[in-house]
């Protein structure tokens, strides 16, 4: 009996023990707040983090951009269309707004509030403000009206919606964001040695500041002349750091086997027998036998697998592709249709093997463009240094040399040779004349680009050149259309459908303020 | 508590003056009775039988009156005389009112005295039907309320539960699955792929299970305080029986399943583009030449019906050889390319019981392959049970369940490497074997695709040179310790814990036409991750009842320490060295990813039920859960509950007609709640794996949601009636229950501008409300002693509306991304789960407009619900003399689909629809800007395709409502011709699953073929795999 009582007993201790032990923790809640930390995340990053982040820019809009500019040549339709048919398709118009604001705008306006007050990592702060008003030139430039001033602060000041700007309003901003940045840097103060442009160095960071208020200045030669003018004085001016002048100077990102060109997996994937080398391109560097072809353009025996068959890189044998057709019209329509192997057109093609390779380098500011920038300043007038020709040849020198870069030597082998630039610079469209400077700068300036089609673009709306005949696609959209009044060409993208439902109101205001949101809207550079 | 607890244990009072013993049997079986509680009644004191079913007493004098009770069987009462030995029979109740069904943490109550709707499932009915690897497939249409859906995900998928409706706008509205009194988890755990791997319930053996109850409404759930938003599903399992030798049951199943076209496609033009057959081209001047490479041509054509008429001619096909251009029906090119499917499914089962104690341990194996080649299952289940009664007083229990899956190839849907896409979108003249000869390059050993656009990838490529495996190891169980102080007071500790490892690996083969070339070596990927997690509850409960004359209380409290934490270490690799070894160390680019998350929940709650007369009852519970993963500010919240239940038939006893043998009213009102995730409240960054051009390294902010510290979990407010009537000696029965579930404080991410560094915003402000009627009906036709017919009749009607979304936002899309059409999303002041897509562009009349003969898009439009408005099922159960035969027709409807499989049929020119304009072009039924009439032809690709190019779904958009007969199966009981030899127990069933679609709206397909587990897809079909007919046969033995 008292065994079992005592049995009972430590039973009822063992219970009251469980008891005691289950809620020894006095509160319902004790460490809770360390166990909601997460052990595995960093609660903070180096603000150099976000700016090799920052500074990897992506994929233009190439089913519009390569395709407005005529680079490219896509003849299938679907999801596919865009610049090649001059129709909407919202699927491939965001590109570029995705990319930037996601990336470019979401880290550099972190590390410029991160930083804002932190004096000792000023030169930080300053490239992120480089970066973030090269990014928004390109969003200006393709999109007009953009969220600027709030954009990138939902996290710092509870912005979810940001209010669009006045784009003029914005380049404004960007002419004092990029003068007051690139004066600020300063090799005495941090050194941003894991920056991947140029490893820190803070001269070459002043000619990419300098270059790229160059830029925007000569985006007002349309617009307001003097206008273009102070900038291009302020931005070359010698005190000032100067700008690009050769290779060593481009902004370049340099794409791997790691980080691919996310433009140019296009040109091996499911659809890679589609990405003809436009006509006018092809038809221009093959009057001028220009030796930069074959670093763009190939024929292949059997576009549809990866190898492509036989590649042909004689000048003579491409053949660009016209625009105004599609799948099946292209085979009446063209009277040098080359025939088709499977699903494939047999035209030219982006070159797999160089510019479209996946590990393709892409340039988005370079001694190329700059140098041929400076021609047009100096041809009207707005600098006195060297001359228009010089800085023009110095130009197509610059993209010579740059094309190489894209083979699988890279660099190391041949290089278009000097013998062979001199030619070229001999050809009789090619030798610069004053009298046809501007367009012989701006045709160069297009041919720079190939792969940066947005500054294509954007530098071909400002210039006029190069004088590109409108495609006019049956079934293209209204506003470009020549019969109702507009020129042919697709001046402007449209907001991205995400935007004009979840930031309604301010998109609409844009769109109010703007006079539209389609195609023939123009920039306030972009006069007519 | 503890001061409680003491109180209670202090209260035993013993009154000694005369010793009564006596033992008490079941009437039945006239087998003793452990565990019946003795009380002397108007006191507090009172013993329970041992394991024989004896029991010793004292009372104070002869006119005391002894209390006998037992679960299930009516309570008596003896008057204690001058007698010292009372043994008692006790008669087990037969009618529904005292039957006892097992609620919220194990509690066992009578059905009786819930103010709830809780149903107990029959479980001889998904033995005898059940041919599914996963059981809760054979749940489909049998419980009012519960909405069943079963993806065809091949032979591991899971099954999809919803109860009363989805509370949340979240995609994951699963009900709790609680075994053995413990929680267990249910989800998913779906890979980057879009493959179906299974849930949690599939690895508990259907051969195990005791019982199942679905706990339906917040008031039955509420003591599951934040798990309970969308019920909750009890399973018990076996655990033997006490006093019963050595038991031997042995179940062999075998099913074959066959893949079900519903296609009724075009099949008057063959393979081809633009009016061509491959082989042909067109000259600049309009005449039709041979091409020069017919090979290509057939290669690039493949998923195309935009050839010439059908005429028998010889083409060069795919497979460079002559055949005739020749209709090819999709039920052929299933024959061709899908196999019957086979699972073998072996289980054996002992058990044993003595006086103080049962076990139970049991084993199954299921071998199972899928319709596509190499796809296959296979599944082990340990399960063992064991109860101890360590003293008259005290058991201990313990349950342990262990499944060991290894899954291969689940059926992808959608695009790239999705088999059963390529096969549905084959041209009308294909022949799916011709694609496979070969399938590669016997040089280069790449993929040869079967038409230009190579994402729809060849099958037999992605069948023989993709794989896929998941091995999954899992242990849930618990173990437990009760002690019944006193036949009123009991406590119970119990500890229970859900581990499970998983690992995963899948290839993207080298050499596949879709994959960009590598920049160097070999292209293609590899992925492999192992993932582990554990749940542990730890939970006590203390219970107390007592009766005080017509007045009975009934009382518990209790607390839960719920801890969670996953880990999972993956890495994924691109570009070998080598060529055809998928190894994390032959890949070139590696990026390896790591991930943790941890959370607690602690709980404390507390029941009370009062009855008055045995026809009143009151049931109050409330329970309050601290979260770590909330704001320890505002971390700790309450979930109240009310139910009441009254039986008008026993208060009116005397007065009710003979022929009205039960009437119950129930009411009841529950709050309870949802769940957050951790680390949702800070601001988190990463770094990438991989430094930029292996020099540079770089990282950013984590997420596209702005985190919210002030986050809160939602909350379900819902009331319920309801009603149970059983007329003519239970020859009618109906059960009803109508409720109202409010959610309100959903966690919504909102959708935010892009421009503003993240894409949404995390906020509490949703309101959802559900409401609906659900009724079971049961009539007996006829009962006699050889034939027995039962037709159980149940209908579920439930109405969802979207109340209110962040701000002014009228809108919130969920749908995942898809590179097809279809959009979902919910919308204020509609029911949830909204279609959404692009109409035509219309005129001001609604006329639709087109432009050189072409239409454009349009608004986006609402289509409808993707969630079923009412669904049900009729079945019914014959028994004759020793056969058995269970029939079951369930319908679903109200709810819509988007169909991609649609969409690709007439985009490519295989529907019906796309014949018309074949010849001449389409002309449209349009109208022009200027409001004329359409005359325009356009060639028919160019016109169809369109679709695709413009964006406009308003034709792929159908009714998914549908009527079915599920099931036919047949039982015979052999028993009788094994008696007397060593077998106790012999059956065989034989049964057919989807035997016939009866009627249905959608035109080519199966409107259950929606294979998205989430619910935020769920009406978007993407050709998954073939819905399948299953035939299976079972042997069951018992010695």
């Amino acid at each position: 009996m008292k065994n079992i009582f005592s049995g009972i007993m430590k039973t009822k201790y063992a219970l009251a023990t469980l008891l005691i032990l289950f809620f020894s923790v006095s509160s319902c809640d004790k460490g809770f707040e360390e166990l909601n930390i997460n052990p595995i995340s960093p609660a903070s990053l180096d603000p150099v983090y976000m700016l090799v982040n920052a500074q990897q820019f992506g994929t233009d809009s190439w089913h519009y951009e390569a395709e407005i500019v005529q680079h490219l040549q896509l003849l299938i339709g679907g999801q596919e269309e865009g610049g090649n048919r001059n129709t909407v398709t919202y699927g491939v118009m965001g590109g570029r707004w995705d990319a930037n604001y996601n990336n470019q705008v979401k880290n550099t306006v972190a590390i410029i509030e991160i930083l804002k007050d932190v004096p000792e990592r000023s030169n930080v702060y300053n490239m992120a403000r480089i970066i973030k008003a090269l990014t928004f030139q390109w969003i200006v430039d393709t999109y007009g009206d953009a969220p600027y001033f709030e954009a990138g602060k939902a996290y710092f000041e509870n912005i979810p919606n940001p209010k669009y700007d006045n784009a003029e309003l914005i380049y404004d901003d960007l002419v004092k964001e990029l003068t007051e940045a690139t004066d600020a840097l300063d090799a005495a103060k941090d050194k941003v040695t894991g920056e991947m442009y140029f490893k820190g160095d803070i001269a070459q960071w002043k000619k990419l500041g300098n270059s790229a208020l160059l830029r925007v200045g000569m985006r007002y030669t349309k617009y307001d002349l003097n206008k273009a003018k102070t900038i291009v004085q302020k931005a070359t001016d010698p005190a000032r750091g100067g700008v690009m002048a050769v290779n060593a100077d481009n902004m370049v990102i340099k794409y791997n086997a790691t980080q691919t060109n996310p433009a140019n997996g296009f040109c091996s994937n499911s659809t890679m027998y589609n990405w003809h080398i436009g006509k006018p391109l092809a038809d221009f560097m093959m009057t001028n036998l220009d030796p930069r072809l074959q670093y763009f353009s190939v024929r292949y025996s059997n576009p549809n697998i990866a190898s492509g068959g036989t590649s042909d890189t004689i000048m003579a044998h491409q053949l660009g592709c016209p625009y105004g057709f599609d799948d099946a019209s292209v085979a009446t329509g063209d009277p040098n249709w080359p025939g088709k192997n499977g699903g494939a057109h047999l035209y030219s093609l982006v070159n797999r093997s160089t510019a479209g390779r996946v590990d393709a380098w892409l340039y988005y500011l370079t001694a190329a463009q700059t140098n041929l920038l400076m021609a047009e300043a100096r041809e009207r007038g707005f600098i006195t240094t060297s001359t228009a020709q010089a800085y023009y040849e110095a130009g197509i020198r610059q993209h010579m040399l740059q094309a190489d870069s894209w083979s699988y030597t890279r660099g190391t082998a041949s290089p278009i040779s000097n013998s062979k630039i001199a030619n070229y610079l001999a050809r009789p469209n090619i030798a610069y004349n004053s009298a046809t400077g501007i367009k012989q700068i701006n045709e160069q300036y297009w041919i720079a680009c190939f792969l940066n089609w947005g500054e294509a673009w954007a530098n071909r709306r400002r210039s006029g050149y190069p004088q590109l005949t409108p495609i006019g696609f049956p079934g293209e959209d209204q506003y470009v259309m020549v019969s109702r009044g507009y020129d042919g060409f697709i001046h402007r993208l449209l907001y991205t459908l995400r935007e004009l439902s979840c930031n309604q109101a301010n998109a609409e205001a844009a769109v109010a303020r703007m006079g539209g949101d389609n195609f023939s809207i123009r920039l306030f550079w972009d006069k007519k | 508590m503890l001061l409680v607890f003491l109180l209670f244990a202090g209260l035993q009072v013993v009154l000694a003056q005369k010793t009564i013993k006596g033992k008490v049997i079941g009437a039945a079986d006239k087998n003793p009775l452990p565990g019946v509680t003795v009380l002397l009644k108007s006191t507090t004191s009172g013993v329970i039988t041992d394991n024989n079913g004896n029991y010793s007493i004292q009372v104070p004098n002869n006119q005391a009156v002894l209390q006998f009770s037992y679960i299930g069987f009516a309570t008596q009462e003896v008057t204690v005389g001058t007698q010292i030995v009372i043994d008692i029979t006790l008669a087990e109740t037969v009618t529904q009112m005292n039957e006892v069904i097992v609620t919220a943490l194990g509690i066992k109550r009578d059905t009786k005295s819930i103010g709830y709707s809780a149903t107990s499932v029959n479980t001889d009915q998904i033995a005898t039907s059940n041919n599914n690897t996963n059981f809760a497939r054979s749940l489909v249409g049998k419980v009012a309320g519960v909405n069943i859906s079963s993806p065809p995900g091949g032979p591991g998928g899971s099954a999809k539960l919803r109860i009363r409706g989805q509370s949340s706008f979240g995609g994951y509205n699963s009900p709790l699955i609680v075994v053995n009194g413990v929680p267990i988890t249910n989800s998913s755990r779906v890979e980057a792929s879009d493959a179906d791997f299974g849930d949690g319930l599939q690895s508990i053996n259907p051969d195990d299970i005791e019982s199942m109850t679905v706990l339906k409404g917040a008031p039955a759930a509420a003591l599951y305080g934040y798990r309970a938003k969308d019920g909750v599903i009890i399973i018990t399992t076996k655990s033997g029986t006490r006093g019963s030798g050595l038991g031997v049951e042995i179940t062999s199943s075998f099913t074959a399943d066959e893949a079900l076209d519903f296609t009724d496609l075009q099949y008057e033009y063959g393979q081809g583009e633009y009016g061509l057959r491959p082989g042909t081209k067109k000259l600049v001047d309009g005449t039709i030449v041979p091409s020069d490479n017919p090979l290509a041509d057939a290669r690039s054509t493949g998923v195309w019906s935009f050839g010439t008429k059908i005429d028998n001619k010889p083409f060069l096909a795919y497979d460079n050889q002559e055949h005739p251009y020749s209709a090819f029906p999709m039920k052929d090119k299933y024959k061709a390319f899908y196999n019957i499917g086979t699972n073998y499914t072996n289980s054996v089962a002992i058990s044993s019981g003595s006086d103080r104690g049962s076990m139970r341990a049991s084993f199954a194996n299921t071998d199972a392959k899928g319709i596509i080649e190499r796809s296959e299952y296979k599944k082990k289940i340990v399960d063992l049970n064991m109860n101890y009664s360590l003293s008259k007083k005290i058991t201990a229990a313990v349950s342990i369940n262990y499944s060991n899956e290894f899954n291969q190839n689940p059926p992808l849907s959608t695009q790239d490497m999705s088999i059963p896409t390529a096969v549905a979108t084959m041209s009308s003249t294909t022949d799916p074997r011709w694609i496979s000869n070969p399938y590669k390059d016997p040089v280069t050993g790449n993929e040869i695709p079967f038409c230009r656009f190579t994402n729809r990838t060849n099958p037999y490529w992605a069948v023989y040179e993709r794989t896929e495996q998941v091995y999954k190891d899992r242990v849930f169980g618990n173990t437990s310790l009760r002690w019944q102080f006193t036949p009123w007071l009991f406590a119970q500790g119990r500890m229970g814990m859900d581990w499970n490892s998983q690992s995963h690996n899948a290839n993207g083969p080298t050499g596949t036409a879709s994959t960009p070339a590598a920049a160097s070596g070999f292209n293609g990927s590899f992925s492999e991750d192992f993932s582990k997690g554990r749940e542990t509850n730890l939970d006590f409960l203390i219970g107390a009842n007592h009766k005080f004359g017509k007045f009975g209380f009934d009382a518990a409290v209790g607390g839960n320490r719920m801890y969670q934490k996953y880990e999972g270490i993956s890495c994924s690799v691109t570009n070998f060295y080598i060529r055809g070894l998928y190894t994390i160390g032959n890949g070139q680019v590696k990026s390896p990813g790591e991930s943790f998350s941890e959370k607690k929940v602690n709980s404390l709650y507390g029941t009370l039920n009062l009855s008055f007369n045995d026809y009143l009852f009151l049931n109050a519970t409330a329970r309050n859960d601290w979260f770590s993963t909330l704001n320890p500010k505002s971390n700790s919240y309450l979930y109240p509950s009310i139910s009441a239940s009254f039986l008008f038939t026993e208060a009116l006893k005397g007065i009710k007609p003979s022929w009205f043998d039960y009437g119950k009213i129930r009411i009841g009102y529950a709050e309870v709640g949802g769940d957050t995730n951790p680390y949702t409240n800070t601001l988190y960054y990463y770094m990438n794996t991989n430094q930029f051009d292996g020099t540079y390294p770089y990282g950013s902010i984590s997420g596209t949601t702005n985190p919210n510290p002030d986050l809160k979990p939602l909350k379900v407010k819902e009331s319920e009636v309801g009603l149970e009537l059983i007329f003519l000696d239970r020859r009618i029965s109906l059960d009803m229950a109508a409720y109202r579930k409010n959610t309100v404080d959903e966690i919504l991410n909102v959708d935010i501008s892009n421009t503003s560094g993240f894409l949404t915003n995390k906020v509490n402000v949703g309101k959802l409300r559900n409401q609906g009627i659900e009724a079971l009906l049961t009539i007996v036709p006829v009962r006699s002693q050889n034939f027995n017919w039962e037709v159980g009749f149940n209908y579920t009607y439930n109405e969802s509306k979207v109340l209110q979304l962040a701000g002014g936002q009228t809108r919130l899309d969920v749908s995942g991304a898809t590179p097809w059409i279809g959009l979902m999303s919910h919308e204020v002041g509609m029911p949830l789960g909204s279609i959404r897509g692009n109409d035509y562009l219309r005129d001001a009349q609604g006329r639709i407009v087109t432009v050189n003969g072409r239409f454009s898009v349009g608004k986006q439009i609402t289509y409808g619900s993707a969630v079923p408005k009412y669904w049900g099922g009729l079945l019914n159960t014959f028994t004759y003399k020793i056969f058995r035969l269970f029939a079951q027709v369930d319908f679903k409807g109200g709810n819509k689909i988007m169909s991609n499989s649609e969409y690709n049929w007439l985009r490519a020119g295989h529907s019906k629809e796309s014949l018309l304009g074949r010849e001449g072009g389409v002309v449209f039924p349009g109208f022009n800007t200027d409001g004329s009439p359409n005359t325009t032809a356009v060639e028919a690709e160019l016109f169809y395709t369109d679709y695709s190019g413009k964006k406009v779904h308003t034709p792929f958009v159908t009714d998914a409502s549908f009527i079915r007969w599920r099931t036919l199966a047949i039982g015979v009981d052999l028993t009788r011709l094994v008696s007397g030899t060593f077998i106790k127990g012999l059956s065989v069933n034989g049964n057919i699953n989807n035997v016939l679609m009866i009627k249905s709206n959608m035109k080519n397909l199966d409107p259950e073929c929606i294979t998205n587990l989430s619910d935020s897809d769920m009406g978007i079909e993407k050709c998954g795999a073939p819905t399948t007919r299953t035939y299976g046969v079972s042997l069951n033995i018992k010695f």
